[in-house]
This record gives structure tokens, sequence and C-alpha cells, in this order.
């Protein structure tokens, strides 16, 4: 089946929808598709076993009726024969799937029809059994990527360290966590029934989010658990009396959250605790248990049988949380320190090993770690407002948000946050030489580093070691050679249909419910303005005539950066479809006067990324800009963070009130080397939050269907749009545009 | 602003008669109060609906003196805020704007989301915030001296884009500033109940979701809730709105349009009942 069919088919599977709602309590409605049930009872009626088949509709309910007679109908405009075995199978079809399963089975079979003959659209339709059974299969699992847009936020809110959602192989044997990250399986399909999955994940999810929050991991007895002797056992007995403590914890904070946890532990039904484990129980469901607690019952709990897990408890990996934790405890000392001591000299206000005249005096070799100090947290912090308060010198001090952060994950790890943490930093211990760092060099060596004059350097974040690298990245702007001018000419002709339509579409979309006052003419009158003028008339002087209101487009004040990925990637394709779309934007923007300017951006690792100017803001959309459009080439590698924080910054050099990035990319942000994967989509994030915060609105617009999952997470969930036609990209602009301005 | 505003009540004489409820979250009445007696003007920071109005109308109680409030808007022009003539049975008369009639009655005037203006209208305030105290009024061909009593307050939300940054530099350092922040969770608790009405478990339950909308800041969210947003799910809880829906309502319809952040809200909601 060709697109264009297949979309008709699509369409017509819409519009039955429709019709069904259309008829649905309008009685005798084969009176009303007289003809079309005519049809079919007279094609059906042709074959031997066609009473028996039309008894087999008239036996389904009315709707049903409704929708297969109208299928039968329609497969009969391909094929009479293949229209008759699908009225054959119908009725059963519908007992074994819903309409929406019915629908998918049919298109499969015309759409071997289409391709393969009669006989290969027969042989679907025959395989009904087959179909339904893997079309149950498929709806019965829900999908953890479908799922981390609403359940990252919901870790995220509940509070404490920041805990990242997200999939692994040993995921699938059990859910569990780190404690940085949630470990979910990439699928669930432990339930029969799809909604029952949905709420299992989130269960999981959150029940994960619980054991970090509410302290399983916590220093203290992760190192107690490690001692412990028979390992395996000792690790099981922990992980359910945990889940008990953590289960009570939950009940008192979050009384819904623990109801809709017990709902999901009903589906297997409950087993009844043994007396050992009773008491137990008893004993972590008071107020102020701790993992500790937890541990020191273990012993007596050996030999007990275990009590039947709950089907969101996942597993444990405490050598992981270890292995994590350890390499935390250190890190997150030597940045609070940092920030502490910069606190104290940038917002507070005190250079740095330089204590203040009256400090001298009053309190001389004070350390920072007495003046600054952690209010006491209540013991029992309630879910969502576990939060260390700073205090310098006894007094509450605004906390930015990063120490705040640490100061959390630090309670979360230890309990508390001890003093010695709190003592000043100073203490800027290296942190290892980085593997990949080695690596990195490896890709570069024999060719000299490029800092030559000319050369911008950048930050870049290192999302192992959880900072910046600083002057990382060595930038160059660099002059693009012009293309062949016709290209812009053919597009232009190319496109000639889709451009009009884009025109108006910008003049609609941007003229919208915005009233210009004080104009010398438009469609209706100032009446503020008309009465100053007529007062002024009135006195003798000069009567302005700016007296009218127009429903116009105002100053929007805004500024558009477009930036273009030139990687290599993009080769064939892409490329082109980035260059036409350039052209019609180019055009479009055009017609409103608004200031924008076009970049491209590749490198090869991070000394030497580059950015090719196409057009600055200062620059007409000349000749020579047309050409630089058409001579934009696929480079060779994506480093996107360096490009953001560049084109970011000369954004932030203009003077507008609305400030917009827009990424032109096939929506893979990979460079060479360790720029690959996690890496490099967490720096691209950093550059995007950097970004945000100077008060541009970043998006992010792909050609390439395979984007997807991680552009939210980066971008923001409604900050990303995929593409696949060219002529959508100024649409997508306007889009944004409308989003922006109203 | 039009011709009926010139009839209507004083609002420059106008002086609140009981104590507005205010909850005080560290020094910043002292600090107001010295620099009303200063006479520097103040710069309120914090993100909206965490008592910045409130706070000035405690103040101006407090101080016995009217306040002028004018809330900002891209489409105020300076003449909405100095004055303009106007025509009345063919003769025309000056009207002072909001601005002038505080210089005049020395009053405070409190310019909300100072950001939201025009640049060309956020200048007339410069020669205010000077320490001459002057607003001239080019129409006239007059220069107002402002007396001591008049006191000019600017809010603005850094979480937005920040005005500060276009703002002359030597305006900026005229300012004494002032941060609000969401009140700590016994306070607010306590805000939310004196507000709405509900009892103490209910405003618990209300500033929990209320943080737990502050953590997704930056994380889907631009702003997490505001007290204003629960006090009105409070109010709507006492008018008996079952206390899910009314959080739904009144604080995540009121945050995002977003189809998956509004489902992880509703969860998060859900969470605590
Ligand atoms: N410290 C406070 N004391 C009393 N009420 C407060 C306080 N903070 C917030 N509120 C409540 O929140 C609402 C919104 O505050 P408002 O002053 O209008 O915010 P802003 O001016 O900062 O946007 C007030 O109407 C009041 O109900
Ligand atoms: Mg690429």
């Amino acid at each position: 089946m060709d697109p264009d069919s297949r979309w008709i088919l699509k369409e017509m599977v819409n519009q039955t929808t429709e019709r069904r709602l259309l008829f649905a309590d309008s009685g005798g409605w084969q009176t009303q598709n007289r003809a079309q049930w005519q049809r079919v009872q007279a094609l059906l009626l042709r074959h031997a076993d066609g009473s028996a088949v039309l008894e087999s509709i008239r036996s389904l309910d009315e709707a049903q009726q409704r929708f297969v007679v109208h299928w039968i109908d329609v497969v009969a405009r391909s094929d009479s024969e293949l229209a008759r075995v699908f009225a054959s199978r119908a009725a059963r079809a519908l007992t074994l799937m819903d309409s929406i399963g019915v629908e998918h089975w049919l298109i499969q079979a015309m759409d071997a029809y289409d391709k393969r003959g009669l006989g290969r659209g027969v042989a679907v339709l025959e395989e009904l059994d087959s179909f339904a059974a893997d079309y149950a299969e498929r709806h019965r699992q829900v999908r953890l990527d479908q799922q981390l847009a609403v359940l990252q936020p919901i870790v995220i809110g509940l509070g404490g360290r920041s805990l990242t959602v997200t999939t692994d192989e040993s995921a699938s044997n059990g859910a569990y966590t780190d404690s940085e990250s949630i470990f979910l399986p990439a699928t669930q399909r432990h339930f029969t029934d799809q909604a029952l999955n949905r709420q299992l994940l989130l269960a999981q999810a959150v029940f994960l989010w619980a054991q970090n929050y509410y302290g399983t991991w916590q220093q203290s007895p992760l190192e107690q658990l490690a001692v412990l002797p028979r390992p395996q056992e000792s690790q099981a007995i922990y992980a359910m009396l945990e889940r008990f403590r953590v289960e009570a914890r939950l009940a008192r904070d979050l009384p819904g959250l623990h109801r809709y946890l017990q709902e999901l532990q009903q589906q297997g039904g409950e087993t009844p605790l043994s007396p050992a484990w009773q008491q137990a129980r008893a004993r972590l469901d008071r107020d102020d248990a701790l993992a500790d607690d937890s541990i020191a019952l273990v012993e007596t709990l050996r030999g007990e049988a275990l009590p039947e897990a709950a089907p969101y408890q996942g597993t444990i990996h405490p050598e992981r949380v270890r292995q994590v934790l350890e390499k935390r405890l250190v890190r997150e000392r030597q940045q609070l320190q940092k920030s502490l001591s910069e606190l104290e000299q940038t917002v507070l206000g005190r250079p740095q090993g330089q204590p203040q005249a009256d400090d001298k005096k009053n309190n001389p070799g004070q350390a920072p770690g007495d003046r600054f100090s952690v209010s006491e947290t209540p013991a029992r912090a309630e879910a969502g407002r576990q939060q260390p308060q700073l205090e310098y010198r006894g007094r509450k001090v605004g906390t930015p948000a990063q120490v705040q952060g640490l100061l959390t994950s630090i309670q979360q790890d230890l309990g508390e946050v001890p003093e010695d943490y709190l003592a000043g930093g100073g203490n800027d211990t290296p942190y290892d030489a980085d593997a990949e760092e080695a690596r990195d060099r490896e890709y570069t060596s024999g060719e000299p580093l490029h800092y030559a004059e000319g050369a911008l350097s950048y930050p870049e974040w290192d999302y192992n070691r959880q900072r910046y690298r600083q002057d990382y990245c060595i930038l160059r702007e660099q002059p693009l050679k012009p293309g062949d001018p016709a290209f812009i000419h053919e597009t232009l002709q190319k496109y000639r249909g889709p451009l009009k339509s884009i025109r108006r579409s910008f003049e609609a979309v941007l003229g919208e419910d915005r009233l210009l006052r004080r104009q010398p003419d438009g469609d209706d009158i100032d009446i503020d303005a008309l009465i100053e003028a007529q007062a002024d008339r009135v006195r003798g002087e000069e009567m302005d005539d700016r007296v009218y209101s127009r429903h116009r487009r105002v100053d929007r004040d805004i500024a558009v950066m477009l930036m273009v990925d030139m990687s290599g990637s993009t080769r064939g394709w892409v490329n082109d479809a980035e260059r036409e779309s350039l052209v019609l934007l180019c055009e479009a923007l055009e017609t409103l006067g608004d200031r924008y300017a076009i970049y491209g951006f590749s490198g090869r690792t991070h000394t030497r990324c580059a950015i090719y100017p196409i057009k600055r803001f200062d620059e007409n959309y000349s000749q020579t800009v047309r050409e630089r459009i058409s001579g934009i080439k696929p480079q060779t590698y994506t480093r996107m963070g360096v490009a953001i924080r560049h084109l970011g910054g000369l954004l932030g050099q203009v003077p507008a009130r609305t400030k917009l990035l827009v990424t032109l990319s096939d929506g893979k942000p990979e460079d060479y080397g360790s720029y690959r994967g996690r890496y490099g989509i967490e720096d691209t994030r950093r550059a995007l939050i950097e970004a945000r915060r100077s008060g541009i609105h970043a998006f992010c617009i792909t050609i390439d269907q395979a984007g997807g999952d991680y552009l939210p997470h980066m971008y923001g969930p409604a900050n990303y749009a995929v593409i696949d036609q060219v002529s959508q990209l100024p649409l997508k602009v306007a889009d944004i545009y409308r989003r922006l301005t109203t | 602003m039009n011709a009926a505003v010139s009839d209507a009540l004083k609002i420059e004489e106008y002086r609140i008669q009981d104590e507005p409820y205010y909850e005080p979250l560290g020094d910043e009445v002292a600090v107001f109060e010295a620099a009303w007696r200063n006479q520097l003007p103040v710069l309120l920071k914090g993100p909206t609906g965490c008592g910045k109005t409130r706070f000035m109308e405690y103040m101006s109680w407090r101080l016995d003196r009217p306040m002028i409030t004018v809330s900002c808007h891209d489409d105020l022009t300076a003449s909405d805020l100095v004055g303009r003539y106007l025509v009345k049975g063919g003769e025309t008369v000056w009207v002072d704007g909001p601005l002038t009639r505080a210089v005049r009655a020395g009053s405070l005037c409190y310019l909300d989301e100072i950001v939201e203006a025009r640049k060309d209208t956020t200048v007339v305030i410069h020669p205010l915030c000077d320490d001459r105290r002057l607003l001239p009024i080019d129409k006239l061909g007059e220069v107002v001296p402002a007396p001591p009593e008049f006191s000019l307050t600017v809010s603005y939300n850094p979480g937005y884009q920040s005005v500060l940054k276009d703002m002359k530099q030597s305006t900026r350092q005229r300012f004494v500033a002032l941060e609000f922040g969401y009140p700590p969770a016994e306070l607010e608790a306590r805000v939310v109940m004196k507000e709405s009405g509900v009892d103490q478990a209910v405003a618990d339950r209300l500033v929990q979701i209320g943080h737990m909308t502050r953590n997704l800041k930056d994380n889907g969210l631009d702003e997490g809730a505001s007290t204003r947003l629960l006090v009105n799910a409070g109010k709507l809880m006492r008018t008996s709105v079952p206390e899910a829906s009314a959080c739904h309502s009144a604080i995540a319809e009121a945050l995002t349009d977003d189809p998956d952040m509004l489902a992880a809200i509703r969860e998060l909601i859900a969470s605590v009942y």
C-alpha cells in the first residue's frame, strides 16, 4: 500500500469512529444506510455460506454491526473475495479484540493484499487467532519510555535528591535504585491489564524514591549490611523489613500513595505474616524507626519464611549503591565546601582569606565551619519538605538552589550535615585524572592544540563529575564558503505554493490580538488618543493625528537565533532539508522585519569546535547570506553544548524582550569520543539550562524521527518538535512565536 | 485611563483602617520603615503570589500613609502614570496620573511588576529615584518635588526576565532591595489557614503540595505554586469542593497546560490524600 492510500485508510478509520458516534443512538440504522446494507447483503448472499455470515453479523450489537458492514463495504471496493473472508470472521474477531484491534487486523490484511495479492491478504485474515493473541500481548505491556514524561516529574516533585528515572538490563529482573537513578523495566507486563501495568510502573518508581528518601540507603545501615553473615539471606530480609518501614512512613506522610501501593498489592492476594515477622513489622511501624533498626532486626528473622514480595518492591543491589554513594560523598563534600566559600565571598560579601575586621577582633582564626551551620531539621521531615536550612552566623541566609540540593543530598546519605562539611573551601583537591580526558587526547595526539588567537574557550559540563570542566572547549568562528546561488531560486520555485501559505500563517499568527494604539490610521478610533488630541487642539496646540488603533503585530521585540547542525550526520537529505527550510524561513521572517541570525555549528573534539556565521543579527538577508545558506555543508561532528553557550552569549547581547534560540538539527548531539551518549546529552541540557537562566527560550526542531526520547530531557517536554517536511519548519517557528507572544 | 477616573474616589486620601494580616518573613518591616524614613526607594524581589502586595498594604497601614498601586503592563504609557489633558465641557483640564497624585499627596506608590512596563515608561521614575526626588511633567512644564512622606516601591520577579539588567546600574543602585521568598512551611501553613479558613491539617497538606510543585521549578514548571494558589485552593475547599479537585483546579491547572506535567501533578496531589 503506498503512503497515500495508507493515509486514506487511516482517514477512513477516523471517519468510521465518527460515524459510529454519529449514529450511536438513532435506531433503524439499516434504513438510514440502506444502500450500503443492501450492497453488503447482495455481496454475501452470492456465496453459499452467505446467510450464515449475515446471521452472525446480525447477532452483533448495533454499533458493531455498523462497524462491520461499513468495513465490508470498504474492502469490497478493492476485492469482493477479501471482503467476504473478512465478513465471515468479523463477528469472531470482535469477540477476540476491541474494534481498534480489528481495524489493525484488517489494515494489515489490506496492506498484504495491496503488495502481494489476494492470497496473502486472505492468509492474514485467516491468521486471526495469532493476530489477536499478539495484539493482546502488545496491548498489555506498558513501555517505560512512554511513561517517563510523567514519572520523572513525580519523582522530582516528591523531593529529596533528584533521582533520574531510567532503565538498564538488570532492571528487567527487578526494579532497583543505586541512590542516584531509579531503574525500571523497559516494558512492564506483570499484569494482564494494561492499566494495572501502568499503575505498577508508577508504584515501582515511587517506592524506590521512598527507599532513598526514608533512608534505606544511608551510609550507616549500608555499612552494617555489608558485614552481616550470609549476605544473600541478610539482604533479602533487610529488603523486606525496609519495605515495611518505608510503607509505614508513607502511610503517615503520603496516605494517598500508600493506599495506591496497597491496592496493587491486593491484586496479588495477601498471605498472613508469621508471628516473628508481625513483631518486626510492629517495631518498624513506630514513628522513630530507622533503617538501623531494620538492620538490628535481621538476626531475629533468620530461618523464618520470607513474606511474599509486593509487586512493586523490586530488588536491591547494595553493592551498586555503595559504589555510587562513596563517590558521591567525596564529590559532594568538595562541592559543598567550594560553594560555601563562594557564597561567603560573593553573596555575603567577604573576600576570600580575608576575615572582616570585626571578625578578627571578635573571633580570631575562626574557620568557616564556625560561621555556617545547618538549622536543626525536624527529626521526621515530611515528604516534599525535607529541606535543611543553611544559617550564617546564626542567621538564615538565602541558599542558592545548587547548595540546597547538596545539603539535601548529603543529609539523605548521612542523616545530617556534619559540621566538618560546613568548614570552608580551600580544599581544592583535584579530581582523579579522567580516563575520558586521556582518550580525548589520543584523538588529537600529534596535532597542536588550537589555542591560537581568535579562539574562544568555554566550559563544559561533565555529568560524571557533576561539575564543569573550565575552559575545556576551544571554539572559533569560521567563514563559510558561498554555495550555488541557483539553489535559492530553485527552492523558491519548488515551494512556491507552501510559501504563500507560510507567509499568510505568519502574518495571521503574529497579528493576533495585538492592539496598536496611537496610529496615524487604523480600523478603530483610539478614544484616549482622540481626547488628548482634542484637548491639545482646544488649548490651541497642534492636534496629534495619531488617533487610531489598529489590530496588528506590535513591537514583539523578538530576536531569534537559529543554530544549524552542520555535523557529518546530517549528510544527505537532512542537509538538503535544512537548507531548503532555512530559505523558506528567511522569506517568512523577512516579511516581519524581526531580528534574526543564523549560525552553523560543528567541530571535531573539544579543542576544535567551529561556528559558521551565516547571517549575523546586523546583516541583511543579502545575496551573500543566501549563498552562505546554499553553502551549508555537513562538516565533522556535533558538540552542541559549546555552540549553545557561544550563540546564547551572542543572543544575550541583543537588546530584545523575547529571545529565542532555535536549534535545527538531526537530533544527535554526539561528538567524537567522549561526547557521545549521556555525556553529550547532559552537557547540552546544562547549556540549555544556562541559556534559560539568562532569559533565553530554547527550542529544538529536528529533522529526524529517532530523536524523540532524550529531546524532552534536554529541552523540556514542550520545547521540541520533529518535522518531516521542509515546509513545516517555518510553521513550527510561527507556532513557537505564537506561544511566546500571546 | 479614561475620564471616569478623575471623578472617582480620591485614592491618595484613602487610608487602610484595619490592620491587614501580614506574616513577616524576616526583618522586612524594619528595613522598609528605615528606607521610608531615609526617603529611599525600595525594590521588592520575589516570585508572584508570595505576599509582596500584602506587605505593601500592611506597611501602608503601619506607616499610616495612603497607597497607590499601579499594576504595570506592556501597554502602560508614561501618560498613564504621570497624567494627561482631558476635555471637559469644551475646556481642557489636566488630570494627574497615579504617580503624580502619589507624589503630590506624599503617599506610598507601588509599581507592581515593573518589568512588564515598556522601557520608555520606566524612564519617568528615574528622577524620582534620584536623591533630588523630583517628578518632571513635560506637558505642564512643571516639576513636582516629592515630599518626605512619599515613597516609591517597585516589584519584580527575578524568576522571569530581569529588568535590572536593562535598568541602568545607577538607577538600580538607588533601590533598597528586599527579597521575598516562599515562607517556611509552618509559617506558610499559618497564612493559608488564616487567609482561607481551613484547619491546620488541611493547610499542612496544601503546603506539602506547594513544596512538591516548587521542587519542579526548572524541571518542567517555570514556577512552583505560590502562597496565593494555596490560599485559593483552601478557599475552594471551604466552599465544599473536595480537596483533590480543589488542588487540581486552583494549583495544577494554574501552573501548566502540559498534559504530562498535569498528569504528574495530579499524582502528586493524589499522593497526599
Ligand atoms: N506573609 C504573608 N502574610 C499574609 N498573607 C500572605 C503572605 N504571603 C502571602 N500571603 C497570601 O498570598 C496572597 C498573595 O499575596 P500577594 O501579596 O498578592 O502576592 P504578590 O504581590 O507577591 O504577587 C495574599 O492575598 C495572601 O493571602
Ligand atoms: Mg550530528
